[in-house]
């Protein structure tokens, strides 16, 4: 009960803060202490985002299904790799350097590779994707099955469990936390891998889009496209939240 | 006849000789424990009897037929009640019914129709979290009952509980080992604890070979008023202690 008000508090001074931020740069572009060109007034995103509305759903589409293509592919990936590092002791001493290794690399430096190997297409914004969020999930997921309680797995073995019930019945449910943690990681970080491999080769995307408007100077519609990217993202992290909710009643309360 | 024979167990640890050539058997419906101090070999014992650790050498039966490196055939629960966070109380009851390979729906029932008739079903849907560590521990047991009512190895089940709640419990232990119609293997360091549930006591120390002979609890005794301030509880502690002492 209490939590509950706590968190409405926030939210309420969170609200605060944004729309004061709002008025400031509404104000700052009113009283023209920035000129138009550099920064657009919020109104003149919102107009833009308005006038503009068909074509960023259109490009909108296409960047969410790289991303959700890109999260699930990643996800099992990652979820898949934990399982192996899991039960083979061998596996994991052979992938988890692999594993770090691929966090070294510099995606923005590679997501032109990747559209000379794969082409314009999903193919290269749903490998970048994978690339960058394999990682955080497999670890994550790792640590979850780790950290199971020796005495619950002695447990069901007592009770002739076999390895796949164990899986089951302790070790999923156990690793779920550490699962929804790196989901929402992952789902911003998808979000992002698709717009900048949309912008370092494709025909369609808000990254394209974007890279249009800036190459027109049009900064109004370049925030409108800003805009949206972190509200997909937020929407996507709301979503994670939800599930999260529901597949955890055990930490409802 | 005897439930469960234990016959010459050995296992050592790298080098380290734990259990030394140990042979005891638990008949159909007795309580039996084992007390000794921590340390001696007691878990390293029940995980060989639950068919977790293979000794190396010895053999245990289970009516008859050998269990040895078998686990499933016994029900086994610790001083953790170990119920699954994640799952409801009538879900965990329900949990070694379905791991037998039980149809989830019908697991539920069996369980909701156990924790009924024990008074538990206004916690049937709660999570373990929210339950006093006494109410855990029934819920437990209950579970143990339901995996198997063949033969129960509880190791120090209640000793994490505190003196109140761990006589009642203790009690209610006896009540239902006598309704159920169980055959109970118990480890305690608990010596009190050992005379009031137990018909015979077995005192394990060290890795000796030498007498490892069950102390037999008159029941006749029990049953008076003040037991535990009896001159007999006296004499069987005193029994135990100095076979400890030995
Ligand atoms: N897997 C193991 N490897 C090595 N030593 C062990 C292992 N398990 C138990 N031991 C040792 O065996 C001894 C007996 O342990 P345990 O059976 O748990 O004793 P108790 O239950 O009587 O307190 C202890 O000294 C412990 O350190
Ligand atoms: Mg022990």
């Amino acid at each position: 009960m209490r939590k509950k008000q706590r968190s409405t508090n926030i939210n309420i001074y969170s609200i605060l803060s944004v729309v004061l931020v709002i008025i400031i740069w509404q104000s700052a572009s009113f009283f023209k202490l920035v000129p138009d060109f550099m920064l657009p007034s919020p109104l003149q995103v919102v107009q833009a985002f308005i006038s503009d509305f068909h074509l960023l759903v259109f490009h909108a589409k296409v960047t969410l299904v790289e991303a959700v293509v890109g999260l699930i592919s990643g996800v099992s990936l990652g979820i898949i790799a934990a399982i192996f590092m899991d039960h083979f002791k061998s596996v994991k001493d052979a992938l988890y350097p692999v594993l770090v290794l691929t966090q070294t690399i510099p995606t923005v430096a590679i997501a032109p590779l990747l559209t000379i190997w794969f082409g314009f297409g999903i193919m290269p914004k749903v490998v970048l994707i994978v690339i960058t969020i394999f990682f955080p999930v497999s670890v994550a997921m790792l640590n979850g099955f780790s950290s199971v309680d020796a005495d619950e797995i002695r447990l069901l073995r007592s009770m002739g469990a076999n390895q796949f019930q164990i899986f089951t019945h302790i070790k999923l449910p156990a690793s779920l936390g550490d699962f929804f943690s790196a989901l929402r990681i992952a789902v911003t970080y998808a979000v992002i891998g698709a717009v900048i491999s949309e912008w370092l080769g494709g025909f369609v995307g808000l990254g394209v889009y974007m890279t249009r408007v800036r190459k027109s100077y049009d900064f109004d519609k370049m925030f409108a496209v800003i805009f949206l990217i972190s509200i997909i993202s937020l929407l996507l992290v709301a979503v994670v939240n939800v599930i999260e909710k529901y597949s955890m009643p055990w930490k409802r309360n | 006849m005897p439930k469960l024979v234990v016959e010459h167990i050995s296992k050592s640890f790298e080098y380290k000789k734990i259990l030394n050539d140990l042979s005891f058997y638990v008949d159909e419906h007795e309580i039996v424990s084992i007390v000794g101090p921590s340390g001696v070999g007691k878990s390293t014992l029940f995980n060989i009897i639950a068919g977790l650790l293979d000794p190396g050498q010895g053999e245990v039966y289970l009516d008859d037929k050998s269990i040895l490196n078998h686990p499933g055939n016994v029900s086994y629960m610790l001083q953790k009640d170990l119920l699954l966070p994640y799952k409801t109380v009538e879900q965990n009851v329900a949990l070694p019914l379905l791991l037998k390979g039980c149809k989830k729906k019908q697991a539920l029932i069996q369980a909701d129709e156990l924790l009924k008739e024990f008074g538990f079903e206004m916690v049937r849907k709660s999570y373990p979290d929210e339950l006093s560590g006494g109410m855990r521990q029934r819920i437990a047991l209950l579970r143990t009952y339901l995996f198997s009512a063949n033969l129960i190895l509880l190791d120090e089940p209640f000793s994490a509980l505190d003196t109140f709640t761990k006589s009642e419990i203790q009690s209610w232990y006896l009540k239902i080992h006598k309704n159920l119609g169980l055959t109970t293997l118990f480890i305690t360091h608990d010596i009190d604890e050992a005379i009031k549930l137990s018909n015979r006591v077995y005192v394990l120390k060290g890795s000796q070979v030498d007498s490892f002979e069950s102390i037999e609890i008159d029941s006749g005794s029990k049953k008076a008023k003040n037991f535990l301030l009896s001159k007999e509880f006296l004499n069987y502690k005193k029994q135990i202690i100095n076979s400890l002492d030995k």
